[in-house]
């Protein structure tokens, strides 16, 4: 029962409470005066002592209950009306509710099937109209989307094998195999070298985001310890660590971690957590990773105490090219991919990922993967 | 008569009471296809409960005019109809309760029998005249058609009662309601033949006969709301193309 009249809320009961003012309070009125002008006819005929006479006082109780009676037949006719009012205006606007929920969330091939000549109609046409709009925007953007990732895709093929050129030819003239260079030289060589390392990592980068839009980023998992694989990681950060004086912590599970997970893959995103947390936590701050194990799945937490995300742009740090206002005032590099290809790895492998974060104070990101795939 | 302003009320009560009670049968009349049988049996006995209606309010009107004779006529074909509920509902509840519709046409035909009979006893034993209120008019049926009507009608009072309490106990047990409209199916005629024992044996005569006729009509008007809110309910005003 509940059901049935749960939809009509707070239009039914405005509905009701004006129909009652517009109807019961006048026929109330008119009802009185109506009695009155009876007592007053039967009072002129007979004079004060006619409700004396048994006959009299039985019309004049006949015609009170009569007026109650149609007090209560309003009262049953006004329920009614309203409700068949409300619910014929709420039903079609919940399901314009529902409607504009589903475009929502991306399903663009909602119709709403209401050809009555009123506003009700007129806003069904308008939500088509509109969803239709949508609809070819939504197709035009992908069609663009496509274009781009493909041209990404393409330039980054092209950029990676003369980087890659660059990248042996600073090596070799750094390590002196085409002769002795100056200290000069060397230092001009180098800065060289970690720029064009930068480029190949944007490109390798945006080569991911682009095998990730297209749907070719494909995952090949075996069994691994995940504690080895943290502690790789851990340890491939130890210079920049000790160049940015940042303090790491590692809490390990106490349990044994074996899995199945891709590798490099799990490798990049710790690799990514990692170096966000070292790179945006001030000289003298601490870095602590830990993992534990909770209802079949394993969580990583990588907290710093380092800048922390701006609270308004807390909704858009896992989408691509995303950097926050405060890191790029801080002067520091990044492609803002990092954390695109993190939600998209864990993601894969079946887990979520997540953060904390208060500007200025650090935050803390945690990720989950399922222990059985 | 004309002065006596009650029994016109209670013949408008009377006529909303059919209105309601026949748009909500030819409501579902009309989407029979989609409805099951039973419902479709359930519309006829809303139609013939409206047609009594109709006949009850056109004796009050007569009686209001003070046209004797086409009041007693009214009353008569008013009281056929009262009768011919009792095989349109016993054929609705025998094929709803049983699922037979062997068993449900055995049963409407003993009924379609004691309708016979009920109307024998008009023409041996004629129509009593009972009391002239502010509100009521005075014909009532013979005793031998009242009691071949509380015969008739209180097995299926109890049928009604008793599947109403077995649903509602089936609710709790397994707290999956299937179709909580169907309540209001068996409400409708519970109230209907609660207060239509109580009106044929003239036992209501006086504002207690309209304030009861008045509940009917709430019931039927909610009875109409039902189906209405269920027709809405069904109808799919989204449409996704992709399925």
């Amino acid at each position: 029962m509940s059901n049935l009249f749960r939809p009509q809320g707070v239009i039914f009961r405005k509905i009701l409470v004006i129909l009652i003012f517009l109807s019961l309070v006048p026929v109330a009125f008119s009802a009185f005066l109506t009695i009155s002008t009876y007592q007053g006819f039967l009072v002129s005929l007979g004079g004060e002592s006619v409700f004396a006479n048994p006959e009299a006082a039985q019309l004049k109780q006949n015609i009170l209950m009569q007026i109650f009676l149609i007090l209560f037949l309003l009262v049953i006719l006004i329920v009614f009306a309203s409700s068949l009012v409300a619910y014929g205006i709420t039903r079609p606007l919940s399901s314009l509710v529902k409607g504009v929920k589903q475009v929502s969330v991306g399903n663009y091939n909602i119709r709403f099937r209401i050809k009555s000549k009123d506003e009700l109609g007129e806003l069904a046409m308008a939500f088509n109209e509109m969803v239709l709009r949508l609809k070819e925007q939504r197709e035009r953007e992908e069609f663009v989307g496509k274009m781009k990732t493909e041209f990404i895709s393409i330039a980054a093929h092209q950029l990676r094998t003369p980087l890659s050129s660059v990248k042996w030819i600073l090596k070799m003239t750094l390590n002196g195999d085409v002769g002795k260079i100056s200290t000069k030289q060397h230092d001009f060589l180098s800065k060289g070298y970690t720029a064009n390392e930068r480029m190949i990592h944007l490109v390798n980068d945006l080569l991911n985001v682009s095998r990730v839009e297209e749907g070719k980023f494909g995952l090949k998992v075996s069994m691994y310890d995940l504690d080895k694989v943290i502690r790789g990681v851990v340890d491939s950060f130890e210079q920049q660590l000790s160049v940015r004086n940042v303090k790491l912590e590692y809490v390990p599970s106490p349990t044994p971690l074996f899995f199945k997970f891709d590798r490099e893959r799990i490798d990049m995103v710790l690799s990514n957590l990692m170096d966000n947390a070292i790179r945006y936590t001030p000289v003298g701050g601490k870095v602590t990773v830990s993992v534990e194990e909770r209802e079949g799945f394993l969580g990583v937490t990588i907290k710093d105490t380092g800048a922390g995300v701006p609270e308004d742009q807390k909704d858009r740090v896992f989408s691509k090219f995303f950097r926050g206002n405060n890191v790029v005032r801080m002067q520091t590099e990044g492609t803002g991919l990092g954390l695109y290809l993190c939600k998209n790895i864990v993601e894969k492998h079946g887990g979520r990922i997540w953060f904390e974060s208060e500007e200025g104070k650090g935050s803390a990101f945690h990720f989950t993967l399922p222990k059985n795939r | 008569m004309m002065h006596n302003t009650g029994m016109l009320f209670t013949g408008l009560v009377s006529l909303l009471v059919s209105t309601s009670a026949l748009v909500s049968g030819l409501f579902i009349f009309k989407r029979k296809k989609k409805e099951d049988e039973n419902l479709t049996a359930y519309s006829y006995f809303l139609v013939v409960t409206g047609v009594v209606w109709f006949f009850v309010a056109l004796e009050l009107f007569a009686s209001w005019l003070g046209y004797e004779m086409l009041q007693r006529v009214f009353f008569i074909v008013d009281q056929f109809f009262v009768f011919c509920t009792g095989p349109v509902l016993a054929y609705y509840l025998t094929r709803k309760m049983f699922y037979k519709r062997g068993l449900a046409t055995y049963i409407t035909a003993v009924y379609i029998f004691a309708v016979i009979l009920a109307m024998l006893s008009f023409i041996k034993y004629g129509i009593v005249e009972g009391e002239v209120t502010y509100f009521a008019s005075k014909f009532q049926p013979n005793e031998y058609a009242f009691a071949i009507f509380v015969c008739m009608l209180a097995p299926l009072l109890f049928a009604v009662v008793f599947d109403s309490v077995s649903r509602v106990v089936r609710w709790i047990v397994s707290k999956k309601v299937t179709n909580p409209y169907s309540f209001f199916y068996s409400l409708v005629i519970v109230v209907y033949l609660a207060i239509g024992i109580f009106d044929e044996q003239g036992l209501i005569a006086n504002w207690g006969l309209v304030f009861f006729r008045l509940i009917d009509a709430a019931v039927f008007l909610m009875a109409y709301l039902t189906f209405y809110f269920q027709h809405l309910r069904e109808e799919h005003f989204l449409e996704d193309l992709t399925t």
